[in-house]
């Protein structure tokens, strides 16, 4: 029944984790214990669909003494950290970022016949800005909608926040009112404490 | 806002609404660079903290409205043909 969902996770995902940790390990190389362990989990996987492979590399290539019919099914040894799920993600979306920037300046090529401050054809440098801080705008709005929160009703005065916003000339801003409106959706959604946190936690920075 | 919402989507909710991550963000893009450089195809690329990037200000390929726009989990940047 869920035979698709097996191959799909079972093998084909398993191969592309294979294929991305190649890649981007190319320079220092690949770990050879996560890869013995990639191996092991890939035959336990798919051992169900192609029994005599996985038993081929059970026992000859792994060694193991007992056949993979007697195997347990696999689980972790140790929890899940999700911080390194994090960064990992943070890693790919960064990339992504990176393609798509240059993809911007390709457009305006085009678009103004070849005239562009860059060009991701030729020969290129690239440097990457780090922030720790948010910017201050983003912080004095935090802190308005802060105060202009009434914890007893779950709602924000948005009358006390125009009044506060203009008061600190921050109303010009555009990007301010979008701002205040995604942390609104925010707030309806989650908690108060995490919408409105903008400081980094200590131990990281 | 959009880069709002594009965090959401790029990390679950909860990093999303924290605004913050959980772990050090520079140390994490230095490790990406050797793979930037030959993926994409840079002759040099570095990670610069934003305080130290303010003091080249100015110089060729120190902007700094594109210094200005990077935020925590949301690095800037900068190209230069070279």
């Amino acid at each position: 029944m869920n035979y698709k969902d097996a191959l799909k996770y079972g093998f084909f995902e398993m191969q592309i984790a294979r294929d991305w940790y190649r890649e981007i390990t190319a320079d220092v190389g690949m770990h050879v214990d996560l890869i013995k362990y990639w191996i092991r989990i890939s035959a336990l996987l798919v051992q169900p669909i192609i029994p005599h492979f996985s038993e081929h590399i059970w026992t000859s290539i792994l060694g193991e003494p007992q056949s993979i019919q007697l195997a347990r099914w696999p689980s972790p040894a140790e929890p899940i950290d999700r911080t390194i799920l994090d960064s990992g993600a943070y890693i790919r979306a960064t990339i992504k970022s990176v393609r798509e920037a240059e993809g911007q300046f390709l457009k305006k090529i085009t678009k103004s016949k070849g005239v562009a401050p860059f060009d991701p054809r030729k020969p290129k440098s690239i440097h990457i800005y780090v922030a720790t801080d948010f910017p201050d705008w983003q912080v004095k709005t935090v802190q308005i909608v802060k105060d202009s929160y009434d914890a007893e009703t779950q709602k924000v005065d948005d009358a006390k926040v125009r009044q506060a916003l203009a008061q600190a000339g921050l109303m010009k801003d555009k990007r301010v009112m979008p701002f205040v409106q995604a942390m609104k959706v925010c707030l309806t959604n989650k908690l108060f404490s995490s919408c409105l946190n903008v400081s980094i936690p200590g131990p990281h920075r | 806002m959009s880069l709002f919402q594009a965090r959401i989507a790029k990390f679950d909710l909860e990093t999303a609404t924290n605004r913050t991550l959980p772990f050090p963000e520079a140390p994490v893009l230095k490790e990406l660079l050797p793979y930037l450089k030959r993926s994409v195809g840079y002759v040099d690329a570095d990670v610069w903290p934003v305080d130290d990037a303010r003091k080249h200000e100015g110089e060729t390929g120190f902007s700094k409205n594109i210094i200005d726009s990077a935020e925590p989990a949301s690095p800037a940047f900068e190209f230069r043909n070279v």
